[in-house]
């Protein structure tokens, strides 16, 4: 445990003393601020811009920082050879790789929690009543960024960082329309092709499971059952594809 | 009977890649280590060193014949925990302090409380870098560097220790320092295992040598077999030694 420990607090260092982080983070907050001048330019539609955007911007930026830094997460190990210090040890890599990954989300969880709380913060300031759904929301972008991060883990034990950004954009997009492959495997004819659709659907990531920013802005609450599922989904293709990055960087050769 | 503490035997590397491109690094390399030697493996760039010396951290995994360190398998935890290693040209994590990065080792191996705070500090004292402690290790020279290097190699008090070319690179000051480290591990007993092609440090240093080349093991023995006691200097018994297996197509 005190490995893990060890390994998750010099990858937060790491990332929290990283100079682009900080820049992203401030253009975070900038957003979220600037909502309120496009909110004042549509007239009517003012509270909904503002919760809209801040909204996208806490888990847009989320998205990017787990994807820019948890693509680079392994990779920068390999290249500046700081990984022969760590793996000569007494160190399990699976454990190595629990340690980069909580040192990530540590900082990702961070980040939200500033995020969430510069956003709110300004629709206090606005007067803007400040619905649970709100909240939610920003709890369910912080667990597809478990999600999202544990595949830019993945993607970064065997791949290169370009290729990896690649692979975990294209998950993301495939991830928010994750529906329209169910709907083609129903209507697709019985064969190959809906096996095949299907199995997409149910291997490759269903982030629409924690998009709910659309309706909260119109008051929407998600009830226990949707949080659950939320929860759960996160947590159990999470560890999915963490066995998987597991087997594979056991396997690695240095 | 003799106490081996690294075994290699009929060690062979060869990396595939596609498409059924071979490249053998390591060509049915044998030798042994006891127990207290200072051990140097020559050879000149691209002889199979590095390849060697992480086959015997388990960072690697050999394409035929076997390794034994300390008795055991080199990516067993318990072997792991009695060996040290500092790697060719350290690239540390240079966000950290220099006590922040040992602190950092120290919790690999479990080491906590007024132990491991006393341990940082003897390390810090023995390679001369007390005062450069709380300096981030962006700020540190090539030779401070490798210092602190030495440094986490022994957070662990290993019995055995790989140096990859500890000396490489260094002016003279850090030369010098470098292997006045060395010769107190020396002195200390420790078994130290060192990739070099800096002959006059494996001279003053070594007690057994093995000469590699392109993958092969060319030369072994203790470094006054080779030298004839002295009538040759090493790095002349090595420029023969690789002309020689040049001539024979070796």
């Amino acid at each position: 445990m005190n490995q893990i420990v060890a390994i998750a607090r010099n990858t937060f260092l790491e990332t929290i003393r990283d100079r682009i982080l900080n820049a992203i983070l401030v253009f975070a907050v900038l957003l979220i601020v600037a909502s309120i001048l496009l909110g004042q330019l549509s007239a009517g539609q003012d509270i909904k811009i503002i919760k809209d955007l801040g909204l996208a911007s806490v888990s847009f930026f989320g998205v990017v920082i787990a994807i820019f830094v948890g693509t680079s997460l392994v990779h920068k190990e390999l290249d500046k050879r700081t990984v022969f210090v760590v793996l000569t040890k007494p160190v399990n890599r699976a454990r190595f790789l629990v340690g980069k990954l909580l040192g990530l989300m540590t900082t990702l969880t961070m980040l939200t929690i500033l995020m969430g709380l510069a956003y709110l913060g300004l629709l206090v300031f606005l007067r803007v009543p400040v619905e649970v759904g709100l909240f939610q929301a920003i709890m369910f972008s912080w667990l597809e960024l478990i999600v999202l991060t544990t595949m830019t883990l993945l993607f970064s034990t065997f791949s290169s960082p370009v290729l990896s950004m690649l692979y975990a954009f294209a998950m993301y997009f495939y991830g928010h329309n994750a529906q329209t492959f169910k709907l083609l495997a129903q209507k697709a004819a019985p064969g190959l092709r809906e096996l095949l659709l299907g199995a997409y659907y149910v291997v490759l990531p269903n982030l629409t499971h924690f998009d709910i920013k659309n309706r909260v802005v119109y008051g929407y609450t998600a009830g226990f059952e949707q949080v659950g599922l939320a929860i759960a989904y996160s947590l159990v293709y999470s560890l999915g594809l963490f066995c998987v990055a597991a087997v594979i960087f056991h396997k690695r050769e240095f | 009977m003799d106490d081996w503490i690294v075994e290699a035997v009929g060690l062979t590397k060869v990396y595939t890649s596609f498409p059924r491109k071979r490249v053998t690094t390591l060509d049915n390399v044998s030798f042994k280590v006891r127990r207290g030697e200072t051990f140097g493996l020559l050879g000149p760039n691209g002889a199979g060193k590095t390849t060697s010396q992480k086959l015997f951290l388990g960072l690697l995994r050999p394409s035929s014949g076997s390794v034994r360190v300390l008795g055991g398998e080199p990516d067993d935890p318990e072997v792991r925990a009695r060996v040290g290693f500092l790697p060719e040209n350290p690239y540390f994590y240079t966000y950290l302090t220099g006590r922040e990065f040992l602190e950092f080792c120290a919790a690999l191996f479990d080491m906590r409380g007024a132990a491991k705070h006393q341990r940082i500090d003897e390390l810090l004292m023995l390679v001369g870098m007390s005062s450069a402690a709380e300096t981030q290790l962006r700020r540190y020279s090539k030779g401070m560097l490798q210092r602190i290097g030495i440094a986490q190699a022994l957070i662990n008090d290993p019995e055995l220790i790989f140096l990859d070319e500890p000396t490489s690179g260094l002016d003279p000051l850090g030369h010098k320092q470098i292997g006045r480290i060395i010769k107190t591990l020396k002195a200390e007993g420790k078994t130290l295992f060192f990739n070099s092609h800096i002959m006059v440090d494996v001279e003053e240093l070594c007690d057994q040598v093995a000469i590699l080349h392109k993958g092969r093991l060319v030369a072994s023995g203790t470094v006054g077999a080779l030298t004839g006691d002295g009538r040759e200097s090493l790095e002349d018994v090595f420029v023969r030694t690789i002309e020689e297996a040049e001539a024979i197509g070796r």
